[in-house]
């Protein structure tokens, strides 16, 4: 009984915090002035452009209870799916600049979807405010598979052009830019099956249906006995794949990490950044997330908005020519 | 036995009570178009962190069966498909509906589906591991010839239609490829409407198409009731039941067969056992306008294709589609990797889980069969005061799949579109199906292309594809040849008879 | 057989007339607008921007499409002028159907357009009682207390209880303390 009780308390309770939440927004805003000194004075909301449980999902899950605590306000998950997350970063760069709307900032995505033609966002229109968690991409082939190294992989991919397949998830996202580069550097070409996403890609890695995949070290985790991981592109040996070489080690240069974030609308005051930046900075840092992250085959990072700008401006200088080249062909 | 310490578990008070929540809220969460499962699940993760892992997961399964329950009953009720999988059951079962038989439609829905869960559950417990490896065989030549089989069906349901079913379908296909194309970075087909450029929703579609367009219709002709004939009885007869029994045990296996494949939506297995049932059952030919035996088929398979759904999921950690990934998503945050460890490492939860789901499944049944006569006693309501509830329903429904008012004047701008639609009579179902399946047939083709080098020859070289595709080629062209043949014979699934 | 061809207005047992076309005039306007439509979208679909190096290129399938559905409409004109008389016939709306559905369709509208500012269980009340009044054209009070009833109980379940963020007005947070209380 006090069961049922707890329950239902907690279901009102919440009910009735999101509907108070939505009366203030709801009331559109008239008094205009956006107050940054006493942000947050409303509940915020976390928008997440991929459908539920997905890695920006449970980033976001993770940093929740941390970010309610430390902002001492709600902070509401909401979902906008749609053109592989630009939807949702779309609605980022159409929101008023007022840090009620926050949401999980990826690379590469960021840096590469503004780049495309039809474009829904462009990348001054999102401000990342941190980094906090990344992962590496492992080249990887089925346990049943005639290579057993990188070279060897390479070498058929040289003696026959095109015949090889190489699986990933989607155009111009991490997976494909890995295959784009590892392409250029070592002069082969792979045939590229593009995939929904990370689920798609490893139903079809795991029935046999191409003959390698490019994927997120995190993504591969639960299934790293089901195949070979070739090589990884992290700088070093990467922790939770500790036996597998570096690409750099088997030289081929080739370093990439796909990295996530919180970002804002460009405009939000400075104040407001820095209190959103030390609330997710301190998430970070705490160790109950950094071993779910961990747990998950992740890399925890705490750059703060100075440094992410930094390491946006590295990244953009790889992918923009890339890009650009790839839509030339 | 592993599963009767399932059981057991299951059947403590504690879980049992999650079980009761988890189907009441599933089913409210059903009945409101537009809140589906997914969203309802997510919207209780938060739950997560105070309730216990066992509890919690008994609870989101739960809540997941009574979701596509509560769907099937406004599908009935007043033609509202709440989920794609629930517009074939409004097929029969709402022109049950208009003949003052929503009673039986409901009863023998519930019963179905506590049929094709039973079933099910024999089928998760027992050969999980092993069927999830041979779901693998299907790669995307598969898929896609399986999606022309699905396909097909439009092909033959439509009958004297078959131009328009076939247009009706194009439309939706070309409805659903609005926006940006997630492979080539490009738009397409937005005709400079930046607003359009983030796509339709086909959830804002089917609420239009549907609900909307169905009162615009009574509106016009000035109703004062939906329903030609007062309630009779609001359950079966035993002649109901036996003319359900069949089609209900029949469309769960085929239902769990195509559940169990990660790429097959609900939808497809839905699709494909209707019409399984509609070449098979002797009244077949009925089917559509307001066959018992429809709803039971469409019920049974939508629910065992759930179950089949959860085959995947537990034995290789696959998500077969959104609501599971959400569920993935949940089992991930109480640390528990679903794949192939999760039998060894997480028995104890896994199996209160399989057990939870055949309780959850007796929940309903028992929750939903004394609410039968409530949502039956919907029929009585005259018309014009119901109107007004079906638009306010659609609205918000259309509203919180993404919380923006652009799918609201989308589900309208659809409700005039139903509207014209079936004035002209032209057939909204395959406009809808065609919808939810068009992203998964152009990619399971571009990935089938891919890994052939370009040649569609690839569809005949694999087996099974090669089987699927020359079954999908001889029902369309046995279609076309009736339809040339006659173009105006009657008596198809998707006309209008009146 | 040219007399079927044109509308024609009916007896009907219920008290409004029913008009009806014949079926092949139907089906040619159908046809044709849907070989228009499928014309549009065709000039649109081969506009895209052409694929990267993909085996299938993103015009294709939409392409493809765009001509089914040209295709379709011009073999339903061409079935259509090959029925045996007029094929049948089905029902129009009368000048008096059209106005209605025309007025529900705005009333529709505008209790879309005033949700946001004056809040679910104020605009639900006023569109129920309303279109329950001008529909039925029965007691007033029925109408307007039905309304009461619905916007209250639209209130609870969807702002209170299942939290969907709609936008909610003064009288929507009297109800959602209410409950919580």
């Amino acid at each position: 009984m006090r069961l049922i009780r707890g329950l239902a308390v907690l279901l009102i309770g919440s009910a009735l915090l999101t509907a108070c939440a939505s009366t203030d927004s709801g009331a559109d805003g008239g008094d205009g002035a956006i107050s940054s000194s006493n942000w947050p004075a409303e509940p915020i909301t976390y928008l997440i452009g991929f459908a539920p449980g997905g890695g920006n999902d449970r980033l976001a899950r993770l940093q929740q209870p941390i970010l309610q605590e430390l902002l001492g306000q709600n902070v509401n998950i909401e979902y906008m799916e749609g053109a592989g997350g630009a939807v949702g970063w779309k609605a980022i760069a159409d929101a008023s600049a007022d840090g009620y709307m926050i949401t999980v900032s990826s690379l590469p995505q960021n840096i590469v979807q503004p780049l495309l033609p039809d474009a829904l966002y462009t990348a001054d229109d999102i401000k990342t405010v941190a980094i906090v968690q990344g992962s590496a991409l492992g080249l990887v082939v089925p346990p049943d598979s005639p290579y057993t190294s990188l070279d060897e992989l390479l070498a058929a991919a040289r003696a026959n052009p095109g015949t090889l397949t190489i699986g990933g998830t989607g155009s111009f996202t991490a997976s494909n830019l890995l295959t784009l580069r590892l392409q250029e550097l070592t002069d082969t070409s792979f045939e590229y099956v593009s995939f929904e996403g990370g689920s798609a890609q490893i139903t079809a890695f795991l029935g046999g249906q191409v003959d390698a995949i490019v994927t997120d070290a995190g993504d591969f985790a639960a299934y790293k006995d089901e195949g070979t991981m070739l090589a990884i592109s992290s700088e070093d040996s990467y922790f939770y794949y500790p036996d597998v070489p570096t690409f750099t080690e088997q030289g081929v240069e080739l370093v990439q990490y796909t990295e996530r974030g919180l970002g804002v609308a460009a405009d939000t005051p400075d104040e407001i950044v820095a209190k959103l930046e030390e609330a997710v900075l301190a998430a970070a840092n705490d160790e109950s997330v950094k071993a779910a992250i961990e747990e998950q085959a992740g890399l925890t990072f705490t750059l703060g908005a100075d440094d992410a700008a930094e390491r946006i401006a590295e990244e953009t200088a790889i992918y923009t020519p890339l890009v650009e080249e790839a839509l030339e062909q | 036995m592993e599963l009767l310490d399932g059981f057991q578990a299951a059947l403590s008070p504690e879980n049992l009570l999650y079980a009761v929540i988890g189907a009441i809220l599933g089913t409210l969460i059903g009945v409101l178009p537009g809140i589906g499962p997914t969203a309802g699940i997510a919207v209780l993760i938060p739950l997560t962190t105070v309730v216990p892992p066992a509890g919690a997961i008994i609870m989101m399964a739960a809540i997941y069966y009574g979701a596509m329950y509560g769907g099937s009953t406004t599908a009935i009720v007043a033609n509202i498909p709440g989920e794609a999988t629930s517009v074939i059951t409004a097929l029969d079962g709402y022109e049950l509906a208009k003949k003052g038989r929503a009673g039986p439609a409901l009863a023998v829905a519930a019963i179905s589906s506590f049929v094709a869960g039973s079933i099910s559950l024999v089928g998760l417990s027992v050969f999980a591991p092993a069927l999830a490896r041979w779901a693998l065989e299907f790669g995307p030549p598969e898929y896609f010839a399986l999606l022309m089989v699905a396909f097909s069906l439009v092909i033959t349901l439509s009958g004297r239609t078959l131009l328009k079913g076939v247009a009706s379908a194009a439309l939706g296909m070309l409805v659903a490829l609005i926006g940006v194309d997630a492979y080539s970075g490009g738009t397409r087909l937005t005709f400079g409407i930046d607003a359009v450029s983030a796509g339709l929703n086909y959830v804002a579609i089917i609420i239009g198409l549907f609900a909307v367009g169905e009162v615009l219709f009574n509106v016009e002709k000035d109703v004062k009731r939906i329903y030609e004939m007062a309630v009779t009885r609001w359950l079966p007869t035993r002649h109901d039941l036996k003319e359900s029994a069949a089609p209900a045990l029949r469309s769960s296996v085929t239902g769990f067969f195509l559940g169990l494949l990660p790429g097959c939506t609900p939808v497809v297995s839905t699709m494909i056992a209707y019409d399984v049932e509609r070449r098979v059952s002797k009244r077949g030919k009925n089917f559509g306008k307001g066959e018992i035996a429809g709803v039971a088929a469409a019920e049974g398979a939508n629910n065992a294709a759930v179950s089949g759904g959860f085959v995947p999921l537990f034995a290789l950690g696959i998500p077969s589609g959104a609501t599971m990934a959400v569920l993935l998503g949940a089992f991930m945050i109480y640390g528990i990797q679903p794949g192939p460890r999760m039998f060894t490492e997480h028995p104890d939860i896994l199996w209160a889980l399989i057990a939870s789901m055949y309780i959850g499944n007796v929940v309903l049944l028992i929750l939903n069969l004394p609410l039968v006569g409530i949502w039956a006693r919907l029929a009585k309501i005259p018309f014009p005061a119901l109107a007004g509830l079906i638009v306010v329903f659609s609205i918000i429904g259309a509203y919180s799949v993404r919380n923006s008012m652009f799918d609201v004047w989308v589900m309208l701008i659809f409700g005039v579109v139903g509207y014209l639609m079936r004035k002209l009579e032209i057939p909204l179902a395959p406009l809808v199906l065609a919808a939810v399946l068009a992203q998964l047939v152009e990619s399971s083709l571009r990935q089938s292309l891919a890994t052939s080098h370009g040649a569609y020859t690839i569809f005949f070289t694999r087996p099974i594809s090669a089987v699927l595709m020359i079954a999908a080629i001889v029902l369309i062209v046995r279609g076309v040849w009736v339809y040339v043949r006659n173009p105006e014979r009657k008596s198809a699934v998707l006309e209008d008879v009146d | 057989m040219s007399v079927d061809d044109q509308a024609e207005t009916v007896p009907d047992d219920s008290a409004e007339p029913r008009n009806v076309i014949a079926r092949r005039t139907a089906d040619i306007a159908a046809g044709a607008g849907l070989a228009v439509i499928g014309t549009l979208v065709l000039s649109q679909a081969v506009r895209s921007r052409p694929g990267l190096s993909e085996r299938l290129d993103p015009r294709t399938v939409p392409v493809f499409l765009s001509a089914a559905l040209v295709v379709c409409g011009l073999g339903l004109i061409v079935a259509a002028l090959r029925y045996k008389g007029a094929g049948g016939v089905l029902d129009w709306p009368t000048a008096k159907g059209w106005r209605r559905v025309g007025l529900a369709t705005a009333a529709f509208v505008a209790y879309a357009q005033v949700l946001v500012g004056f809040g679910m269980a104020v605009a639900t009340a006023v569109f129920v009682a309303g279109v329950e009044w001008a529909l039925d054209r029965g007691s007033i009070l029925r109408a307007v207390a039905w309304g009461l009833a619905s916007g209250v109980a639209g209130s609870l379940v969807f702002v209170a209880l299942l939290d969907v963020q709609l936008p909610a007005g003064p009288v929507d947070n009297l109800i959602a303390s209410l409950v919580g209380g």
